[in-house]
């Protein structure tokens, strides 16, 4: 990989006070070329290795992508939550987007997300799979991801029709204020929960989800939907 | 039968009353009175053991041993959600302090790397 510098910060690019936030835990063989993907659009990359044992970070210092290694294993919403922390102290960042690292995603996508924030007055934009055409989502996919969109009184009250997509972008306010607890993969629905209880406007945007053979090998079983019920059941109200 | 539905309504009331309150400064006197109480009984048991069947007799459960073991397995319950929540409070300390170790030497990796100053330090 090349080592293309990072625009100027007083850059000319359109999305010059974006951060893109990737998760990263054991993609080595993917995620330099999903950061090169990404680059070219937004300047602002920030990868969380999350103690990946694959060498993924040697594979992102190769990249003009920020790095933040997490010392230990901490699952992926720790490492969401890590990333939006850094992004959030560097200068001039006002959105954040989240970007999974198996290449899952559309850049296009992203940026029409960050447009659905910046000029269509909303504070968070979430991907959809399900507001375009359904084709390309596996169909036992397609019933789970749309049950617990139903059954989620948060996603309800939102009116979203995906509630697991990793695809996000946040204003400063709403990314500020977003604190993930669940370190796990419940860290998704954490984020709905969170959005649903605040005063911010949340609108959903069409997005594709690219479903390569890595991405499906990679994914959430559906085994561990349990895990995530089980965690959000029991989480207690805190009173701080 | 009343017994089996008074014992279940009590258990799932309190585990609920436990789960939702679990960081309450009452919760924890509670915990710590209740584990009084389970012990007094405890010592009542062994050296009473009439008293237990007698009380089995009356709330309609048949022997005194069977009485204890839901007691156990009631107390059971509480003490593994208790444990869940002390590693769950314990996992959010770690990962707050493995965050900060993490934000810190990125700052400073990535200023390295990517040929800029900490951004704290930009434009000051």
């Amino acid at each position: 990989m090349q080592t293309a510098e990072a625009p100027d910060r007083a850059g000319t690019s359109e999305f010059d006070d974006v951060w893109v936030v990737i998760p990263v835990y054991n993609e080595g063989s993917v995620i330099a070329d999903v950061v090169a993907g990404v680059l070219p659009t937004f300047p602002n990359v920030v990868c969380v290795d999350d103690g990946s044992r694959d060498g993924s970070a040697d594979h992102i210092c190769r990249t003009a992508a920020h790095l933040v290694s997490h010392p230990v294993n901490l699952g992926q919403g720790a490492a969401l939550q890590t990333g939006l922390e850094y992004a959030l102290l560097q200068e001039g960042s006002q959105y954040f987007v989240t970007f999974d690292a198996d290449g899952q995603h559309r850049v296009e996508d992203a940026a029409e997300l960050v447009r659905a924030v910046r000029d269509g007055g909303a504070d968070v934009a979430l991907g959809s799979r399900f507001l375009g055409g359904t084709e390309h989502v596996p169909r036992i996919k397609r019933a789970l991801l749309k049950t617990v969109a139903a059954v989620s009184p948060a996603a309800r009250r939102l009116q979203l029709t995906d509630a697991h997509n990793g695809l996000r972008v946040l204003n400063r306010a709403a990314a500020s204020h977003l604190k993930i607890t669940m370190n796990g993969m419940a860290h998704a629905s954490e984020i709905v929960d969170y959005l649903s209880r605040s005063d911010l406007a949340v609108t959903e945007v069409p997005v594709t989800v690219l479903y390569t053979d890595y991405s499906k090998a990679k994914g959430q079983s559906l085994i561990n939907g349990v895990n995530i019920l089980f965690d959000l059941s029991l989480r207690s109200r805190r009173t701080p | 039968m009343i017994i089996q539905v008074i014992l279940l309504a009590v258990a799932a009331f309190f585990l609920l009353l436990f789960i939702r309150h679990w960081y309450s400064v009452q919760t924890r006197a509670l915990k710590r009175l209740a584990f009084l109480v389970f012990i007094a009984l405890m010592v009542v048991a062994i050296l009473r053991p009439n008293w237990v069947n007698s009380l089995a007799h009356q709330v309609g459960v048949g022997r005194g041993t069977d009485l204890v073991l839901y007691a156990v397995a009631v107390a059971f319950v509480f003490v593994s959600v208790n444990t869940y929540f002390r590693l769950k409070t314990q996992e959010a300390r770690f990962t707050e302090l493995a965050r900060a170790i993490a934000v810190r030497d990125a700052t400073e990796l990535n200023a390295r790397r990517l040929g800029r100053q900490p951004e704290s330090e930009v434009r000051r």
